[in-house]
This record gives structure tokens, C-alpha cells and sequence, in this order.
């Protein structure tokens, strides 16, 4: 009975349930797409500084990343990534020959960090062959090819085709020297990277160094990035004379900017979703205050306070039930469209993003979990909002109200 | 007249013109909360990083960028200090350092090392670098002691009270050894600082390096990171043309790269936000348009004109917009000096790596003039725009079938 009253109210104010209606679909279509998209940009940027070269995890000799020196390579470093590889959770693994040495050109020489890169599974763990800016690397047929940075290029007045003489330590601290040829540039956003970083291939260096392929870091991208941690306490317990550390171990200054942006943009959510309750609380005041005077009727006429109370919550949860459906159906719909294009920071600014090798278009992310928290919130801030005037309403006198 | 009759409109029913208001009213206030706490984080991030490694500005020598070698160190006298500090007011202190690559030996181990000569008292203010002693104490100027960091420190198998010799290249190919005392040990949270530090007063390091007088960079401090880029113009006319400016930015383009995808995202955020608070406004503009149909259908039947309905109308919801954005504004402006008082307290995660790095775990709210007049303005506008939508309805109504209902 009081449920066909409140059916009927509803639709006999098409006007006012539907404003009701659009505010709480707004509300939830809202509430969605910044949680897609924020979940999006977060994926984003930590993707960013991940995906180029650190890794989620990264294995070494315990004393390598300390004291840089040849022979402190990785025992047993093909079991590891042969283990690594047979993991489901690893998503691919990578072996990497580093060693410090200098970089002779016909006319100068510099100090550089020698990178040696295993090319297929690199290309698979990392972005940074996107760097890439001209020529190619490894490059088919080229005898021993060497990347430089665009700056250290510069410097030592070097082009592709060119060869330059790189000498360092071999693992028994003798120094050798090879020749090498460059057959391509790159460029990150970090200029000085640029200057001190070459990258060769894996097999060249080690082979120059030892007689067996070595490796000094193995860099690991997971499926999931949140077993870091216990992947790297089982691989520290499973091999011995190896130190495995998560990237937030690796790179603090990283774990600061992408923690420092979580909470962040847990207060943004906040400042938004509050925005959205008061937007629909108002909304709903407005509407049960302007009908005071029908409420005020149907109560001289006979009909009890918590009736009318009643009737009046019950139109509440039909409107935003019936609101808070439509609006996930909508920002489903949105979030479908947009997961296929992306949404292009570029047009707000995010042009010079393109400059530091940043990613700019963001990718929605949305969890069932998204939708089931923004509709229980918006329906919960919708009904509530109700419960005040509605009791406004008990409160009044219905002979004032109708005389006004 | 017409202003006259607004106003009395407004408080003829004044429950529902408080609502309206009061919806205009948060809009404002959230508007301007988002826009405070990101450009307050924003801030607080480039001061925070800033500090760890380079300060806002430098001052080096033109050549040094190119090619880092002591022979390139600037002259660094009071006088030029001075010429600095009076070049812009916006300047508020400046810190000279020296660095430069040597070997550091204990007793039995030789490590490559960074050899910083520093200003203890002005890096302090920069990066509170006494609170990271560990064990031992600071030097004092010129007491010929070293404080090394601890990574380099176990390396070495030196503690507090053994010697460091400190071996390398001084100016102009002169050979530069020396003895020192180490007076403390230091805890970096940067690996790469913790590892390969070691650090002397500035007049130790000048002396040890025969650059008596010269720094490798002089450090430019101003109030506020925002001040930089000003500086820098003005201190690039000030000094010729020997002297290179270098901003944060040219400093630390890493950083500069994540600030800017937080600056794109939080435009996106801003624009949510002002969708979901044009709706806000406009569901009660609409509700309140609706309810008042029977209202302008008589006012129209008994021979007011359209025209000026509805410009009666618009002007009372722009009144409305005047009053709830006023109300904005002053709320706002509590909440904001409030919230940079006593900033948000971060927990969990984020508040454990920022006291680690030696930072305070907070997010402080930004409060500046033009957050208010461009937050201000945005709201405004959209609420001037939504206004028009009654004056439409009186455009386009039936009378008699209004009036009926």
C-alpha cells in the first residue's frame, strides 16, 4: 500500500525524480570513472618508472651494487633465471653484465657505466628500447654494436658506423680493451644518464671478461607486482651468496614519489566523493522542503506520522536504487569506451610528458570492487539525506504547512 | 526595482533560497580544498627532493656544467655572496659547496669517495644534515675533521676517532693528501649518498684541494620553490656571463617529469570535481525552477512580461551565486588556514619512507590569493551558466497548463 503511494509520488513529479534520478546517475557515473582513472594513473606512473629499466626486482652479487667490481657477478646465475623462467608469477627475467670502464673515440675518451643487455629477454622485462632514437640495436650482422647516449655522442664526437674502444677490468682485475661499433643512439629523460650509460650485448662483454657468460644483475618484471617482496625473501633463502631486493629496496626516492602519490590521491577521492554527497543531499533537501505543503495534506487528512516518514524513505530508495543502476550501467559504458582509446594527457598539459619518455595516455582500471563501494556510498548518502527532511517533516504542524 | 524584487523573492522562501546557497557554498569550498591540497603537495614535493640533493638554484661556473673539474670552480668570495643575496629580495639564504672525486683510505681498504666541502650551519637549514649523525658528532669549521657517511664508513672499516686519508687531484693537476680525524659517522637514507660520502668544512676541503676561496656550486635558496625561475632571470642579468644559473628543474629532470604527470592528473581531477558540482548546483536550481512553475505561470497570466520574469529570475539566482560564492570564500578560507596550520597527518606506508628520508609525514594546504580568484571564477561561471535555465523554462512554458496543475 505504501509502496504504491511512493510509486505513484515518484512518477506523478517526473520532473523532481528526475532531477533526483540524474543526480544520483551523476553521482555514481563520477564516483566510478575517478576510481578507474585514478587506479589507471597510478598503474601509470609507477608503470612508468618501473617498465623503462629498474624492474619490480633485481638479484646481485650481495656486494655488487657497493663496490661495482667485476668478479662479483652472480653465482649460478642461469639456475636463477631458469628457476625464475619456470615461475608463473614471473612475468619475464633478464640477465644484465655491468662494469665501469671508459669509452675511447678517435679524438676523446670518457668514463661510462658499460651496460651488457641479453636483447630478447630485455626487450621483453623493459621499455628502454624505446629510447631508442636512431639506428638499431643489437642490429643483425654488426660485430660487437654499442648504444650511446645522444649527449655521449656528442661529446665524443661519435656517429653511427663509428667504432669506439671501450677498456675496463675483466673478472681477474686484468684491464681489456675491445673495439666496438655504434649502431645506435638513445635518449631518456635524464641527460646525465645519457652521458655515463653504453649498452652492449650481454654475450660480447662477458665473453671479454670471462670465458663463461656472467651476469651481475638479473632484473625480474613480476605479473603482480605485491609478491615483490615475498619472492625475494624465497629467492634469498634458495640461493646462496646472491642478495634479491624489491625495486622500493633498489630505489627509495621512487617508493617516496608513488607512496607520496597514493595518499594523495586518497584525498583527493575524498574532497570528490564529499563533493558528490553534498551535491545530491542538497538536492534531496530541496525536493522534500518543497513538498512539505502535500505532506502537510496527506497528514490532515489522516495519515500517520511514521506512514508519511515511511512513504517518504521508500521513494528515497527507489529513486536512487533505480539511479545508482543506471549509473553503472552508464560509467560501465564509459570505462569500456575509454579502456580502448585511453585518455590523452596530452591535451591538459601533458605534452612535455612525451619529452621525459612518460607515457601519457592513461588506461581506465576498475575493479567490481570500485563499483560496489561508489554505489553503496552514493545510495547511502541519498537515503540519509532523505532522513532529514523526512523528519522535518514529522515534526511539523500540518495546519501551519498548509496554510502558508 | 527589479533588484528590489529579487531580493524580496529571495527571502520570501528563504529555507530554499539557504539550500541553493548553501550548494554553491560547498562547491566553492571543495573546489578550493582540491586545488589547495595539490598545489600544497606539489610544493612539498619539490622542497623535499630539492633538498636532498641540489636547492632551488646554482650558481656555477660557465664551464663547469660541460666539463666537472675543480678547475672549473667558481670564485666564491664574500663579495660575489653578497652581490648574490642583494640581487633579489626573494633570496633567503645561500650555500657554497665543493665537491669533487677522491680516494678515501683506512687503514687497509681504498674506496673511490665523494668529497663534499660544506657549510654545516647552512646545510643544516637546508636539509637538517646534523640530525643525521649517527654516531659521534659534526666538525666545527676548520678543525681539520671528517665526517664520513656510514655505508663508506663500514667499506673502510673505519669508525669514530680513526683516520681518513682522503688522496686525489686539487686544482690545476696539484696533488691534494691529507690526513683526518673522523669526528662522525653519518646515516643517509640514499644509497648512493650513504656509500661514497665523506664530508669536510668548506675551508678543510678548499684548503686540501688548493681552491682556496671557490666552490664547485653555490647553492641559491629562495622563500618559496615558485620564486625560482624569477630569480634565476634576475640573478642572469645581475651576474656576466662567466656565471651559469641552473634551476631545480635543469637539476633534477627526473623529478620534473613525475610533477608534471601529477599536474595532468590533477587537471583531470578538477575536472570531475566541477562536473560533479555543476550537477550538484544544478539539481537544485532545476528542483527549485520546477517547484516555482505555478508561481511564474501566474505572475505571466495576470500580465508580467516574459522578459522581465525572467530577467527577475536570473537576477536572484545570480544574487544567490554572489552570496553562496562570498560564503565560499570565507569558509574556505578558514578551512584552508586551518589545514595549513595543522596539515593532514599522513599514516601507514607514505609516513614511514618520509620519516626515514627525514621529513615530516604531512600534507600541508596551500594558501594563496590566486587559488581563491581562480577557483572563484570557475565556480562562478558555472553557476552564472547553470542560472540561465530557469529563464529558459519561463521562455519556453505554457502558461495555462502551469497554472492548471
Amino acid at each position: 500500500m505504501l509502496l504504491t503511494i511512493s510509486w505513484r509520488n515518484i512518477w506523478r513529479h517526473p520532473g523532481r525524480s528526475g532531477v533526483l534520478i540524474g543526480s544520483i546517475i551523476a553521482g555514481v557515473w563520477a564516483g566510478v570513472m575517478i576510481s578507474a582513472l585514478t587506479n589507471g594513473l597510478l598503474e601509470q606512473r609507477f608503470n612508468n618508472m618501473i617498465d623503462t629499466q629498474l624492474t619490480h626486482l633485481q638479484v646481485h652479487h650481495p656486494e655488487f651494487l657497493t663496490e661495482r667490481e667485476s668478479q662479483m657477478f652472480i653465482p649460478g646465475a642461469q639456475s636463477i633465471l631458469d628457476e625464475l623462467n619456470r615461475d608463473p608469477r614471473v612475468f619475464s627475467a633478464t640477465g644484465r653484465t655491468l662494469v665501469d670502464g671508459m669509452v675511447q673515440s678517435p679524438l676523446t675518451t670518457a668514463g661510462v657505466q658499460i651496460r651488457g643487455f641479453s636483447d630478447k629477454t630485455e626487450r621483453k622485462t623493459t621499455t628502454f628500447h624505446e629510447n631508442i632514437t636512431e639506428g638499431v640495436f643489437p642490429g643483425d650482422g654488426i660485430r660487437n654494436p654499442i648504444l650511446i647516449g645522444e649527449e655521449l655522442s656528442e661529446k665524443i664526437k661519435t656517429e653511427i658506423g663509428n667504432r669506439v674502444v671501450l677498456t675496463f677490468q675483466d673478472i681477474d682485475n686484468e684491464l681489456t680493451s675491445a673495439s666496438f661499433t655504434v649502431s645506435g643512439t638513445f635518449k631518456t629523460s635524464s641527460a646525465p644518464y645519457d652521458e655515463a650509460n653504453v649498452f652492449v650485448r650481454s654475450k660480447d662483454l662477458s665473453g671479454l671478461m670471462a670465458d663463461s657468460t656472467i651476469y651481475h644483475e638479473i632484473a625480474v618484471m613480476l605479473v603482480q607486482e605485491e609478491i615483490a617482496d615475498s619472492l625475494a625473501i624465497e629467492l634469498n633463502g634458495s640461493f646462496d651468496g646472491i642478495h634479491a631486493e624489491t625495486w622500493y629496496e633498489l630505489s627509495p626516492e621512487l617508493r617516496y614519489l608513488t607512496d607520496f602519490g597514493s595518499s594523495m590521491t586518497l584525498y583527493v577521492m575524498i574532497v570528490i566523493m564529499l563533493a558528490l554527497a553534498f551535491g545530491i543531499l542538497n538536492t534531496m533537501l530541496m525536493a522534500i522542503f518543497e513538498r512539505m505543503k502535500e505532506l502537510g495534506m496527506l497528514m490532515s487528512v489522516g495519515m500517520s506520522k511514521m506512514r508519511v516518514f515511511f512513504m517518504i524513505m521508500i521513494e528515497a530508495v527507489i529513486l536512487s536504487f533505480t539511479g545508482a543502476a543506471t549509473g553503472m550501467a552508464v560509467a560501465w559504458g564509459s570505462v569500456m569506451l575509454l579502456a580502448e582509446n585511453g585518455l590523452d594527457l596530452s591535451g591538459v598539459g601533458g605534452d612535455s610528458l612525451a619529452e621525459f619518455g612518460y607515457e601519457a595516455i592513461i588506461y581506465p582500471v576498475v575493479t567490481q570492487g570500485d563499483f560496489v563501494t561508489t554505489a553503496v556510498l552514493v545510495v547511502t548518502t541519498a537515503i540519509l539525506a532523505a532522513i532529514y527532511p523526512a523528519i522535518k517533516a514529522l515534526r511539523m504542524n500540518p495546519g501551519e504547512i498548509i496554510r502558508q | 526595482m527589479y533588484l528590489k524584487l529579487a531580493w524580496r523573492n529571495l527571502w520570501r522562501n528563504s529555507r530554499r533560497t539557504l539550500i541553493t546557497v548553501s550548494s554553491i557554498m560547498f562547491a566553492v569550498l571543495f573546489a578550493l580544498f582540491l586545488e589547495s591540497i595539490e598545489r600544497g603537495s606539489h610544493d612539498l614535493m619539490i622542497e623535499n627532493m630539492t633538498r636532498f640533493h641540489t636547492g632551488y638554484l646554482q650558481v656555477q661556473d660557465y664551464r663547469f656544467e660541460e666539463e666537472p673539474s675543480l678547475d672549473n670552480a667558481l670564485m666564491a668570495d664574500s663579495s660575489l655572496k653578497k652581490t648574490v643575496t642583494e640581487t633579489d629580495d626573494r633570496i633567503s639564504y645561500t650555500i657554497p659547496r665543493l665537491e669533487t672525486f677522491m680516494l678515501a683510505a683506512g687503514y687497509e681498504q681504498t674506496r673511490g669517495a665523494m668529497v663534499m666541502g660544506i657549510e654545516a650551519e647552512a646545510e643544516q637549514k637546508l636539509n637538517g644534515i646534523k640530525d643525521r649523525i649517527s654516531e659521534g658528532q659534526f666538525f666545527e669549521p676548520g678543525d681539520g675533521t671528517a665526517v664520513v657517511s656510514a655505508g663508506l664508513a663500514s667499506r673502510l672499516e673505519v669508525a669514530v676517532g680513526d683516520s681518513l686519508v682522503l688522496l686525489g687531484q686539487g686544482r690545476f693537476g696539484v696533488s691534494a693528501a691529507g690526513k683526518f680525524p673522523i669526528s662522525g659517522l653519518i646515516e643517509h637514507p640514499l644509497r648512493e649518498m650513504n656509500n661514497q660520502t665523506v664530508f669536510l668544512s668548506l675551508s678543510d676541503a678548499q684548503w686540501l684541494t688548493s681552491a682556496e676561496e671557490r666552490v664547485t656550486s653555490l647553492i641559491v635558496m629562495t622563500e618559496h620553490p615558485a620564486a625560482a625561475d624569477g630569480v634565476a632571470k634576475s640573478l642572469e642579468s645581475r651576474l656576466n656571463e662567466e656565471y651559469n644559473i641552473l634551476t631545480w628543474q635543469e637539476l633534477i629532470p627526473d623529478l620534473l617529469a613525475a610533477l608534471e604527470f601529477d599536474r595532468a592528473s590533477s587537471k583531470i581531477y578538477m575536472g570531475v570535481l566541477y562536473v560533479i558540482i555543476g550537477f550538484g548546483i544544478f539539481g537544485t536550481i532545476l528542483t527549485m525552477t520546477l517547484e516555482r512553475m505555478k508561481e511564474f505561470a501566474i505572475l505571466l497570466s495576470v500580465g508580467m512580461s516574459r522578459l522581465r520574469l525572467a530577467a527577475t529570475v536570473y537576477l536572484e539566482t545570480f544574487l544567490i551565486s554572489i552570496l553562496g560564492t562570498a560564503a565560499g570564500f570565507i569558509l574556505g578560507f578558514g578551512i584552508l588556514l586551518y589545514f595549513r596550520e595543522n596539515p593532514i597527518q599522513l599514516t601507514g606506508d607514505t609516513a614511514e619512507i618520509m620519516i626515514e628520508f627525514g621529513l615530516d609525514p604531512i600534507l600541508p594546504a596551500a594558501l594563496a590569493p590566486d587559488i581563491f580568484v581562480w577557483q572563484g571564477l570557475v565556480v562562478f561561471c558555472l553557476t552564472a551558466l547553470i542560472c540561465f535555465y530557469p529563464s529558459v523554462k519561463i521562455f519556453r512554458m505554457k502558461i495555462v497548463e502551469s497554472v492548471k496543475k
